[in-house]
């Protein structure tokens, strides 16, 4: 059961919801358009190209954090957690979800309990809109996310 | 020697980079390439489309420097409109590029460069890295974090918005500044410029401790280029674009339009990237770009901390430019430091406040050359367009491009002096990942998606066998 073990104990007060891509790249943008549909209640809702050092400053103030992101293998749609874990990347700007979660709790001694949404993109070209395969992964997305929001409580 | 390398289409699209080794008959490396994505899709993707869209798609181009993009492709727009911006807009949009670079520097420092330079080449591989680094000196890395978090907040005081702004239009901009805001902004500049010198003085120490590994790594002579002012002070919103040769003699100075009178643009087959070269020196005129090109170009710093280290910068090889990568480093807190008074002084100006700022008008010119300096080194967005404005040619140049041999010619340099046979020690790996850091590429920043594998080096033998393999994932 997702918010059982908040980082404040008494269950999850602040959401947030990170949608992540570049909707210029075709498939690349699956986080950003899910970001603009979905409204899950009680989520607080950004979109960012990529994850960069910053965001730890802001997902320290919440506790649940949802990323949702495209990826480029795996499962058409899948859901998980995802904990504090390895920041190396040693020639790249961007940060991993398991990177910024640690990072967020090295710098403010806490993170929020955190998970996964990744959607398989299946091209990355230039250029705008989804592949018809990313839109129907889109729409599992959309009610997986619903799905997880109800468990929590929420829409 | 093998004749074929591969770099497959999923490859590029990840973005991820790869090192290359050759060694020789007797298992010393005879050569080395590194292979970077490109950005040409974006210059076709932008057929078609109305000249005054180009700010806001261009910027998607990179989520590190969007507003790089920005500026420069509505840079180029105002020559199509044939206008002179207003003071004020010129102003904004300059103040929103300083917060572009001080975010920029100071993740490239906190992120990329402090690793390897607060907890050593050779640290545990498991610690050096960004958490490594809070751990071992966190409040240094809560005021890096600040200083990311200023030079956002200017942009998005500013511009409205932090990532991908709307801000700046052909002619101008669209929105003015409140002295409220404005006031804000200015609260804690000092402090700012003391974290940043903080910063400065870790390089120096470090260089004073690792002099010669510093002085030597990845040190090659090669051409520079970067804007400079009218007087030859640095200059990173507008100017002149200034190319001095390896002894730091200037060779050529040029109005940004006439660029590609000035620089072509090479192929290699084992590259996406193109190479571009000085055209005066012919094929081989490759120049470097970036902190460390700008400060070899400039005679001086328009802001007096800034300028204090910038002569403590030119003193390291008495005048005559710095080689070594390293230093690039140096020079990209030099120019954060830059950045922060530059928006001071900017804020301070009372036009800042003006609601003088759009000079609107029709198509006039079938083409438009915007640039600047971006984080990385100087770009270019040329606009070619019809007479209703519609783009019909695109030609980007960014800085990564600028850098393409330069960032080869450093791996080049770290695998001759580091590697002896077909072992490669983690701590050499590491120097290989860090010449490439110094030029801080923007490898991954056209998409991002999970699974990518930012790093693999290969090294073949002498007959073309692939003998060792090495990844981070």
């Amino acid at each position: 059961m997702p918010g059982t073990s908040s980082t404040s104990g008494k269950g999850p007060e602040r959401r947030l919801a990170v949608g992540i891509g570049n909707e210029y790249r075709r498939d690349d943008g699956l986080g950003i358009v899910l970001a603009g549909l979905a409204r899950p209640e009680g989520f607080d809702v950004v979109a960012v190209p990529g994850i960069t050092p910053d965001l730890a400053e802001t997902l320290c103030e919440y506790d649940m954090v949802v990323f949702m992101d495209a990826s480029v293998d795996g499962e058409p749609v899948e859901l998980g957690r995802v904990r504090p874990g390895d920041t190396n990347l040693p020639l790249s700007h961007h940060v991993t979800c398991e990177g910024i979660l640690a990072l967020t709790e090295a710098l403010y001694h806490r993170a929020p309990e955190a998970y996964l949404l990744s959607m398989r993109g299946y091209d990355f070209d230039h250029g705008e809109g989804l592949s018809r395969k990313a839109r129907k992964n889109l729409e599992q997305a959309l009610v997986r996310l619903g799905e997880f929001c109800r468990q929590l409580g929420g829409s | 020697m093998s004749k074929k390398i591969t770099i497959s289409p999923v490859t590029r699209i990840e973005g991820h980079a790869k090192v290359t080794i050759f060694l020789d008959d007797d298992g010393r490396v005879d050569r080395t390439y590194f292979h970077v994505d490109q950005f040409r899709g974006y210059e076709k993707f932008s057929e078609g489309r109305f000249f005054a869209e180009m700010p806001v798609i261009t910027p998607r181009i990179c989520g590190i420097c969007p507003v790089s993009h920005h500026l420069a492709a509505a840079k180029a727009c105002d020559e199509i409109l044939g206008v002179r911006i207003p003071g004020p807009a010129r102003l904004l949009r300059e103040l929103i590029h300083m917060g572009q670079v001080i975010q920029s520097h100071a993740m490239h420092f906190f992120e990329l460069a402090g690793p390897d330079i607060i907890l050593g080449w050779d640290s545990d591989p498991k610690l050096r890295n960004v958490v490594g680094l809070v751990k071992a000196n966190p409040e240094l890395a809560l005021k890096a974090v600040r200083l990311r978090k200023y030079g956002q907040t200017i942009i998005e005081t500013v511009a409205g918005r932090r990532i991908h702004p709307t801000f700046a239009i052909p002619g101008g901009v669209n929105t003015g500044l409140t002295a409220e805001k404005r006031d804000g902004l200015l609260t804690g500049v000092d402090d700012f410029i003391a974290h940043l010198m903080e910063g400065v003085a870790i390089i120096r120490d470090f260089i004073s401790a690792h002099k010669e590994e510093s002085d030597n790594f990845a040190s090659f002579p090669s051409a520079y280029m970067g804007l400079v002012g009218e007087d030859g002070a640095l200059e990173l919103y507008d100017g002149a674009v200034r190319v001095a040769d390896s002894e730091g003699k200037v060779i050529d100075e040029f109005p940004a339009k006439y660029y590609l009178s000035h620089i072509g643009e090479k192929v290699e087959d084992w590259n996406y990237l193109k190479f571009p070269f000085f055209k005066p020196l012919g094929e081989e005129g490759f120049y470097r770009v970036g902190p460390l090109g700008r400060l070899n170009v400039a005679d001086r710093i328009s802001t007096p901390r800034a300028q204090e280290e910038f002569l403590r910068f030119k003193a390291m090889n008495n005048g005559r430019p710095v080689e070594s990568s390293f230093y690039y480093h140096y020079a990209r807190l030099i120019e954060a430091v830059y950045a922060v008074e530059r928006a001071r002084q900017i804020l301070e100006d009372p036009d800042i406040l003006s609601s003088d700022l759009l000079r609107e008008g029709p198509v006039r010119c079938g083409e438009g050359v915007g640039v600047l300096e971006a984080p990385r080194g100087t770009l270019f967005h040329h606009y070619w367009v019809n007479g209703d404005g519609v783009i019909t040619g695109a030609n980007l140049i960014v800085a990564s491009g600028h850098n393409n041999w330069a960032m080869s010619k450093a791996v080049d340099c770290i695998a001759r002096g580091y590697i002896t046979g077909s072992e490669v020690p983690e701590g050499v790996l590491n120097r290989i990942e860090g010449a490439i850091r110094c030029y801080d590429p923007c490898l991954s920043c056209s998409t991002h998606a999970v699974g990518k594998m930012p790093m693999v080096l290969e090294i073949f033998d002498h007959a073309g066998n692939l003998v060792d393999v090495r990844k981070r994932a």
